[in-house]
């Protein structure tokens, strides 16, 4: 720097073009930062007060007559599925035993009542919408039923993009176990566990989570780990196809349905490198609000045939949308996933995350074995995601008065 | 306070103007067959595109004769690695045909472009917007080689020059006020940019 402070024009100038230049650099990085954080949900409706009010915990989900519950039930902030195998050279009847005594530990926890001979009574205080549901696999009812008196349930053909892992396979039973509070499902699984020791063994855990109940308005369509809007063509309960696609009609089985669970495991350390271009053109959805590319909100139906400036369409046809997406309106069923996320030192990630996918329907065969063979071959989200669980249940209908879940299928054997 | 001081700072605010993303290895074209703009003898049977990355199939690639008529065929694209290759139904006619291209980068990136090339002695005419059909996702008329990336041509980017293009930029529309924000920064440094250019132009005794 030459001799004293200088104040000519040539000075002044530039030392304004530094503070200007130097202003400019941190607003532009404040700006990049504030674009692309999250923005909070937009939301069409303003939450509801009820929804979220002090009383959740005390909410409980009533029985249905024909149903099971946690089927149509909105589905709940918490979500444990156990998988059972039956001990070797049980028969119907320690199947029954098992079945009345987790029906009844279900029927009171989910009425905010301790179970039978319950060790922690006060954690049963709060049943914050607890449900259980129970199935059986068709291998465990091929053994223990005549024909007759089976539901007609196939396992699902091999898939050539699953990397199926045996430790999360086809278990004899499960129970998929729903509810807000972390604290109450803990409780509901540790009653469960213990009731069925003297029957099965466990198969396996799997954890699910979705949002906290009141972090979103009720009925919000969650996200997956992947950050994306998931589950938006979905049947409702007031939609006037929502029995028929649900609920099997099936003689001797009418009320029950079918679930297809999948445990689909996200490779997240590569999905880093994939920029929001390529995450949206790899669904077919916006992530900002899930919207389909051609639509403006997130339940517009998408526009396959729209092209853009080259002629291409605009939704990849090898995107997830569009592969996912059947002309045959007979290919839907019903989905209720949650997202899972569990410790692995071994991935370098150090955790296992992504999807259980549960989808319920009358007939698996018919609704969901075409679109996921659609899906296996060719959509663009493979390259990042596979199935390492697969398994199919027979759900029975609800249990009969003073009976227990299953008691349409195993009584009168 | 020196030049070289306010420089420095200029500098330091174009560099964080260009981070807001993590660099990706999008793929790019490298080279076309029949390149761009070059006139052959005869339509090739088909058409080669290599990028500068390995791509994930499948790739859509269009070819259009100068009468419009598509010689295409989805079922006879192959991709290995990083190598296109569209095969080519034969036509008579000579002019200029435009051979369009979508592909996705192994990091999921779509790269998208356009180029023309002729049959027989006339002028190559570099290629325009071809015909979008229905209600297209593409922001307004471009119209000759270049086009800007449209905040709303959500998956796809816009060619560069006639002979390819380079993945670009969020596909995300930004609201008005997201533009006006991200607008101060570089403005503000534009107009330091200018005080300092002018600065230089002022001759002070020394």
């Amino acid at each position: 720097m030459s001799g004293g402070p200088q104040w000519g024009r040539r000075q002044l100038l530039r030392t304004g073009a530094a503070a200007l230049g130097g202003a400019g650099a941190g607003w532009s990085a404040a700006a990049a930062v504030a674009v692309t954080a999250s923005t909070p949900e937009q939301t069409a409706t303003t939450p509801d007060a009820g929804a979220t009010g002090a009383s959740d915990g005390y909410q409980t989900v009533p029985a249905l007559d024909l149903h099971q519950v946690g089927i149509s039930t909105p589905p709940q902030a918490h979500a444990t599925l156990l998988g059972w195998n039956l001990n070797p050279g049980s028969d119907v009847e320690q199947l029954r035993r098992m079945m009345r005594l987790l029906s009844d530990d279900a029927v009171r926890l989910a009425a905010g009542s301790p179970a039978l001979a319950d060790t922690e009574e006060e954690l049963a205080r709060f049943p914050s919408r607890l449900t259980v549901t129970f199935g059986f696999s068709p291998q465990l009812l091929a053994r223990l039923l005549p024909q007759q008196r089976r539901p007609r349930l196939a396992e699902l053909p091999a898939f050539a993009q699953d990397r199926l892992q045996e430790r999360w396979g086809q278990s004899d039973v499960i129970a998929q176990v729903c509810a807000d509070d972390p604290i109450t499902l803990a409780h509901a699984r540790r009653m469960l566990t213990k009731d069925a020791r003297a029957f099965a063994s466990i198969a396996w855990t799997q954890h699910g989570f979705r949002n906290a109940r009141g972090t979103v308005p009720d009925g919000t369509t969650m996200r997956n780990l992947m950050g994306q809007v998931d589950g938006t063509v979905n049947p409702r309960p007031d939609d006037v196809d929502f029995d028929r696609l649900v609920w099997s009609d099936q003689e001797g089985f009418a009320g029950g349905t079918f679930l297809v669970l999948r445990r689909i495991r996200m490779q997240l350390d590569r999905w880093d490198r994939v920029d929001r271009a390529g995450r949206e053109a790899t669904i077919g959805r916006r992530l900002r609000d899930g919207a389909p590319l051609t639509g403006f909100s997130e339940f517009d139906e998408p526009d396959f045939e729209a092209t853009d400036r080259f002629g291409f369409p605009v939704i990849d046809p090898a995107s997830h949308v569009a592969r996912a997406r059947s002309t045959d309106p007979a290919e839907r069923f019903l989905r209720r996933a949650y997202n899972y996320a569990v410790e692995d030192p071994q991935r370098s990630t150090g955790e296992d995350s992504g999807l259980l996918f549960l989808a319920y329907c009358a007939d698996p065969a018919r609704q969901f074995v075409p679109v996921q063979r659609r899906l296996d071959e060719q959509d663009r989200l493979n390259e990042w995601v596979h199935a390492i669980g697969s398994a199919v249940y027979a759900i029975p209908p609800a249990a009969r008065p003073d009976g227990y879940v299953g008691d349409v299928l195993l009584e009168e054997v | 306070m020196s030049a070289r001081l306010a420089a420095l700072l200029l500098a330091c605010g174009l560099a964080l103007l260009g981070w807001s993303a993590p660099a990706q290895a999008h793929t790019s074209l490298m080279s076309m067959d029949p390149a761009s703009g070059e006139r052959v003898a005869e339509l090739p049977t088909a058409i080669t595109l290599t990028f500068s990355e390995p791509i994930i199939a499948p790739a859509y690639v269009t070819v259009t004769a100068p009468d419009g008529t598509r010689l295409d065929d989805p079922e006879a694209i192959e991709v290995d690695a990083n190598v296109v290759t569209a095969e080519v139904a034969a036509h008579p006619q000579q002019g200029t045909y435009v051979v369009a291209f979508r592909v996705m980068s192994k990091d999921g990136h779509p790269v998208t472009g356009q180029s023309s090339f002729g049959v027989g002695d006339g002028e190559v005419e570099a290629p325009g917007a071809s015909g979008s059909s229905g209600s297209s996702g593409s922001s307004g008329s471009d119209g000759g080689a270049s086009g800007a990336a449209g905040g709303d041509d959500a998956g796809t980017q816009a060619a560069g020059a006639a002979s390819g293009s380079e993945g670009s930029g969020s596909s995300s529309a930004l609201t008005a006020t997201e533009k006006v924000l991200i607008g101060v920064g570089p403005a503000l440094l534009a107009l330091a940019g200018l005080m300092f250019w002018a600065s230089r132009r002022v001759r002070e005794p020394s």
